[in-house]
């Protein structure tokens, strides 16, 4: 009769601590975890708290100066622009993303493994390549002008590129896959029989969406979301070239710092602050899609 | 992992509920479904070919075939899953073939149960209610009532991955009846119970269909399950209904060879007609075996009957019996199967038999390999079948 074991019964009973040749297997783990995670953080945090001298050498000295700077109405105004820039590449992507990867994922085998090919094709051409591939489309004597000023839909040569606008085109661009990847996962395991059961019981295809198919593939929209947002609020390269520098992002502030500015304590307080706002906001959503399990 | 028995005993005993008379007042003959000419092709293979059948109103059918002989997809098109390709579906009279499946007052228990793994039980039961915008108060006390009538009291806010298989698939009951559809369409829901529990359902469901006077669809594969449950069984090879009766006609009488395989075990076998005259006919097994059986189902102008002879309906005795229809045979190897012995026959030197007989002592065997005994079989229990 218990042939069907609760799987939390299950998971409670086998776990336990790994013991001494447990520890050893992890052992190439936790020394990659360190010297490639740890460490370095452990470096930016201890610097975000020193000075820096004229010529920009770190300066080991206790100051809580470069945090209050962060403070600043400049850099909160990059903070909350940052955000607005990458919360709309989620949420294009987001919007794009989804019936691609639903489409792909419910695609009889054969068919879905091309598709999936396409998503990925992108990714054996350098990222720098590409963005610049993406400006001279975007240039106001570049193909995309010329067709549109052929079929006589603009007037003037178009004037896109180092606009916010280029930049939305690039950043959606750039992680769109890093949507679509996660949300196929979860949108290849739907059982199709909780489709039926769902239309079976009265709901047609949009309330089966809404009620049945969207809250099944929720653990791939989390992880799409994070994927997306987070590295798209970090982005400095696609802001760079596609904006001009015009529309500076928080990563481009903190590249700056370690670059031309040669202020790293202010640069690592900068991405101090972010890895809080990270996890801060990785919790938030865990625990919200753990609740909805 | 122990869990309480009340919990895993709902089959066997049911506090709530009163006790349903095994059989209930007779079947209306008013048509609950009607399938006319339907026809589903698949590209160029055809799984289900012009299938006529008409299901009344409360009844509990069956459509019993091997795999992919078309049992599910018919099941398919009742749900509105699949479209026939030609041909009708009436529901109560209306033509049914083209509405989706959420508009079709019909609803299914999955094989796999497909209870939604994000809502609860209350809010499994409950999602056909709200999709039909059934107000709050009203869903509430329905879904109690459901979870009531499936003893499952109590687990409302459970989540299905706390629940046990047969508790999951009592969910899967209770999310479909209390819909209160006009048919409850069955795809092998006890395929996935342990032996025990799987009976134990089998006679629950048939007492529950009783009780609530839907009519029920069944689809398996298992002969002895339709046998247990069903009112009437279609029996379907090949994309087409081979014999449509009640359970006892199809195992006592069955019309094709088909059947009397599929349906229990039968000894198949080819005979030549003798002589016919007026109700019974001559036909001859083997040299010296001649039997007689009756005539309404041998075509006119045929030499060969094929005959069905079910195992135990062969009576073995160690004289000669004084009834017609006895013969003599050998006992070539004998097998011990629990409740009954089989006998494995063999007669005039070629033709093979199996025998089933009741295995009444522990300490004796009745029947020994070398024995040789007396056959004998009623004429009733001689059925001429179609060769198909």
């Amino acid at each position: 009769m218990t042939a069907i074991a609760d799987p939390r019964t299950a998971t409670a009973s086998t776990r336990r601590s790994p013991g001494a040749a447990g520890w050893l297997l992890l052992s190439p783990m936790l020394f990659w975890l360190g010297l490639f995670v740890v460490a370095p953080t452990a470096i930016l945090f201890v610097y975000s708290f020193c000075q820096r001298d004229e010529l920009g050498q770190v300066v080991f000295e206790f100051t809580w100066e470069n945090y209050a700077r962060i403070a600043d109405p400049v850099y909160l105004n990059i903070l909350l622009r940052s955000l607005w820039y990458a919360g709309l590449t989620t949420t294009i992507c987001l919007v794009v993303a989804y019936p691609v990867a639903y489409y792909i994922g419910r695609a009889p085998a054969q068919r879905r493994s091309w598709l999936l090919l396409l998503v990925m094709i992108p990714f054996w051409i350098s990222f720098l390549l590409r963005t610049y591939a993406w400006i001279s489309l975007l240039k106001a004597q570049g193909p995309v002008s010329a067709l549109l000023q052929w079929a006589q839909l603009i007037a003037q040569p178009l004037e896109i590129l180092y606009t916010p606008t280029a930049v939305m085109i690039g950043l959606v661009y750039t992680y769109l896959p890093f949507m679509i990847l996660p949300i196929f996962t979860s949108a290849e395991k739907i059982d199709n029989s909780y489709i039926e059961a769902s239309l079976d019981l009265g709901a047609g295809p949009w309330r089966t969406l809404a009620h049945v198919i969207i809250p099944l593939t929720k653990p791939g929209i989390f992880a799409g979301v994070l994927l997306v947002f987070v590295p798209s609020i970090g982005m400095f390269a696609v802001t760079d070239l596609m904006g001009g520098a015009r529309v500076p992002m928080i990563g481009n502030v903190i590249q700056n710092q370690f670059g031309q500015a040669r202020d790293w304590p202010f640069g690592a307080a900068l991405g101090i602050t972010f890895l809080v706002l990270f996890v801060i906001a990785f919790w938030f959503l865990h625990d919200r899609g753990e609740e909805r399990r | 992992m122990s869990e309480p028995l009340s919990q895993l005993e709902w089959p066997f005993h049911s506090p709530t509920r009163p006790p349903v008379p095994a059989s209930s007042a007779p079947l209306s003959l008013e048509t609950m479904v009607e399938l006319r000419g339907v026809t589903k092709r698949f590209g160029t293979a055809t799984a289900v070919d012009a299938v006529d059948l008409q299901i009344r109103k409360g009844e509990f059918i069956t459509l019993l075939g091997p795999s992919g002989c078309g049992k599910t997809t018919i099941l398919r098109m009742l749900a509105g899953f699949e479209i026939p390709t030609s041909g009708q579906i009436l529901l109560e009279g209306q033509d049914v073939s083209g509405v989706p499946p959420y508009r079709r007052n019909v609803n299914q228990v999955f094989q796999s149960y497909a209870i939604f793994p994000h809502l609860s039980v209350a809010d499994n039961i409950a999602f056909g209610l709200k999709m039909r915008h059934v107000p709050r108060d009203e869903r509430e006390r329905r879904v109690n009532e459901a979870l009531d009538l499936v003893s499952l009291k109590g687990f409302g806010k459970r989540k299905p991955h706390e629940l046990s298989g047969g508790q999951r698939q009592r969910v899967a009951f209770a999310r479909a009846l209390v819909c209160q559809p006009k048919v409850l369409l069955l795809d092998e829901p006890f395929s996935a119970l342990d032996a025990k529990l799987r009976h134990a359902m089998q006679l629950e469901v048939k007492h529950l269909q009783r009780q609530l006077g839907i009519t029920f669809v069944f689809v398996t594969h298992d002969q002895e399950e339709a046998l247990i449950m069903s009112d009437r069984i279609a029996v379907i090879n090949h994309g087409k209904i081979d014999q449509l009766g009640e359970a006892t006609d199809i195992y006592h009488t069955p019309a094709s060879a088909f059947t009397a395989n599929f349906i229990g075990e039968a000894n198949l076998l080819s005979a030549d007609i003798v002589k016919k005259n007026g109700s019974s006919a001559q036909v001859r097994l083997a040299e010296d075996v001649e039997l007689t059986v009756r005539s309404s189902t041998i075509k006119e102008n045929s030499t060969q009957a094929l005959l069905s002879v079910r195992p135990e309906k062969i009576y073995i005795t160690r004289n000669k019996p004084m009834k017609e229809n006895a013969f003599k045979a050998v006992i070539e190897e004998e097998v011990f199967r629990g409740a009954m012995d089989e006998l494995r026959l063999k007669v005039a030197g070629k033709l093979e038999l199996m025998a089933m007989v009741a295995n009444e002592s522990a300490h004796e065997r009745a029947w020994h390999k070398g024995d040789i005994v007396y056959c004998a079989i009623h004429t009733d229990d001689v059925v001429v079948v179609e060769q198909r």
